[in-house]
This record gives structure tokens, C-alpha cells and sequence, in this order.
């Protein structure tokens, strides 16, 4: 199964939930602002990458996971991949998580202050911030999500 | 082969039936006011197949075009699907003054003008 978390950027809260998601960040403990800027991908995507899929490794059943920066079209990644998976007779599937959901303002403003104006030095102090508040939210959204995958297998092994 | 017209209003369904309307037997047409997904702000259609056998589909997703093209490469990519078993085009401005008039309208989300303005029209080859 490939899983896909995606959020308007690709950069912040997509990246923390697959960072959680395949073990780079422990559910437990809230990641220090050092953590957080040493991920992969965290804070460096910008307006040319979106739309592209980033693979993020894997979890420990297997499943492929991804980031995916889509800017305000939510519906896109679910309207397209739907439609191409069944035009292709695709029979592996996939899962998307819409991570904006986890998003604060802190967030949305230090992540407009890094990535859209380039001032990354306020920019990531915000959004740093901001992930560490909403840490739990995320931890909790890849958690829901995790069960539904261990779910579909059970259903479809 | 799978052909995608991908845009950012319903025109992309007009040029995927377009398309498939070259392959219609003479004198057969599409009226427009008969199409009932001209007025959803984003969907994936399946138009059907042309005289050469390829599979022709719209996608649309209103203020989006850019992404839709993306993201079909991305998903083509994930799945090793190879480039030569598909093909997206940009639907383009039409030369049509009414045409032209009814993507503004779909463009400023004014979906009743448009439908409207397409009002009468056929999907012409």
C-alpha cells in the first residue's frame, strides 16, 4: 500500500506526519525545533514542487509513504488519482491523508514567512513553533491512520 | 493509449468530446445543454474512445489546470506507468467569440452564464 500525506505545501505538516509515520520522529515526545528542521524536506519545498510526489521511506508493515504538496486544491490528489488508478486498471492501492487538518495559524504563518517571502529566519521560528503545538494532532492523525491500514489488510490481506 | 485533457473549467470535457465526436458516425452531434457534468467545478470523466482505439478522458478542477498536469506525471511516475501510454493536453482558448465568452465565465465561476452562452452550441469535431 502506498500511502500519501499531502497539505498545501508539501513542507510541514504532510512532512511531520510521514516523518512520524515511518519512525523518523517518535509519537511520544514532542520533536525539538532542531529535530524538526533536520527532516527531510521540512521547510524546503516551495511553489515549484508542488504536485509532485516525494518519497518519504517506509513504515514497518511495508507501506510506502509519500509527501505531496498540492497547494489549496484538496480535492486534486483525490479526484486525479482515483480517476487515473481506475483508468489504468490499477489494482494497488493507495491512501491519501489530507493533513491540513492538523494545521495552526503559527504554522500557516511561519510557513507563508519561510517558503512564500523567503524570510526564513522568523519564518521557522513561527513554524516550529507551530509544529511542536500541533504535534499531538499529527501524531494523532497518522495513528487513525495506521489503524485503517492494518483494517484494509485484514480485510484484504 | 489514454489521452487526458486536463483545464481548469468543464472545457475539458468539450475538447475530450470534440475528440471523441470526430469518431461519430456523419451527422451525429453532442448538444452541450445535454450535458449535465458541464456544471461541476471538478470531476474525471471518461469521454469514451476515438477511431484509432485510444481511450480519451477530461479532467478538470476549476482555477487548476497546472496541478492536474503534475499530478498525472507524478501518478505515472509512482506506478512506472511508460510516457508512451498516455498523453495529457492543455485544452487552449478557443477562436470562437461564444466559446471564449463561456470559459471567461467558467473561469470567474459564473457557471449559469456559461451554460447559458454554450446554450444551442454542439460539440463540433
Amino acid at each position: 500500500m502506498k500511502v500519501i500525506y499531502h497539505c498545501f505545501g508539501g513542507t510541514h505538516s504532510s512532512v511531520l506526519a510521514a516523518a512520524v509515520h515511518t519512525g523518523r520522529l517518535s509519537p511520544d515526545r514532542v520533536p525539538s525545533p532542531d529535530d524538526l528542521l533536520s527532516l527531510p524536506l521540512y521547510d524546503k519545498q516551495d511553489g515549484q514542487d508542488y504536485g509532485r510526489l516525494e518519497p518519504y521511506g517506509q513504515d514497518e508493515s511495508g507501506n510506502e509513504v509519500f509527501v505531496l504538496g498540492r497547494r489549496s486544491y484538496a480535492q486534486a490528489p483525490e479526484i486525479v488519482f482515483r480517476g487515473l488508478a481506475s483508468a489504468f486498471n490499477l489494482e494497488e492501492p493507495f491512501k491519501l491523508v489530507d493533513t491540513a487538518i492538523t494545521l495552526n495559524w503559527k504554522m500557516k504563518l511561519g510557513g507563508y514567512l519561510s517558503r512564500g517571502l523567503k524570510l526564513q529566519g522568523i519564518g521557522r521560528l513561527i513554524v516550529t513553533w507551530g509544529s511542536r503545538r500541533a504535534y499531538p494532532r499529527v501524531v494523532a492523525l497518522v495513528e487513525s491512520t495506521k489503524k485503517d491500514l492494518s483494517a484494509k489488510k485484514e480485510r484484504f490481506p | 493509449m489514454r489521452v487526458f485533457y486536463v483545464h481548469n473549467t468543464p472545457f475539458a470535457a468539450l475538447a475530450a468530446l470534440s475528440h471523441i465526436n470526430q469518431a461519430a458516425p456523419a451527422g451525429a452531434t453532442i448538444r452541450l445543454d445535454q450535458l449535465p457534468f458541464l456544471d461541476r467545478r471538478e470531476h474525471f470523466l471518461r469521454a469514451g474512445r476515438d477511431a484509432d482505439d485510444r481511450e480519451i478522458y477530461a479532467v478538470w478542477i476549476m482555477s487548476g489546470g497546472a496541478i492536474l498536469t503534475r499530478l498525472i506525471h507524478s501518478f505515472s511516475d509512482l506506478y512506472q506507468i511508460p510516457g508512451d501510454q498516455y498523453t495529457v493536453c492543455q485544452v487552449v482558448i478557443p477562436q470562437a467569440f461564444r466559446l471564449r465568452l463561456a470559459m471567461r465565465a467558467y473561469q470567474l465561476g459564473l457557471f449559469g452564464l456559461a451554460r447559458r452562452v454554450l446554450r444551442g452550441l454542439a460539440v463540433l469535431p
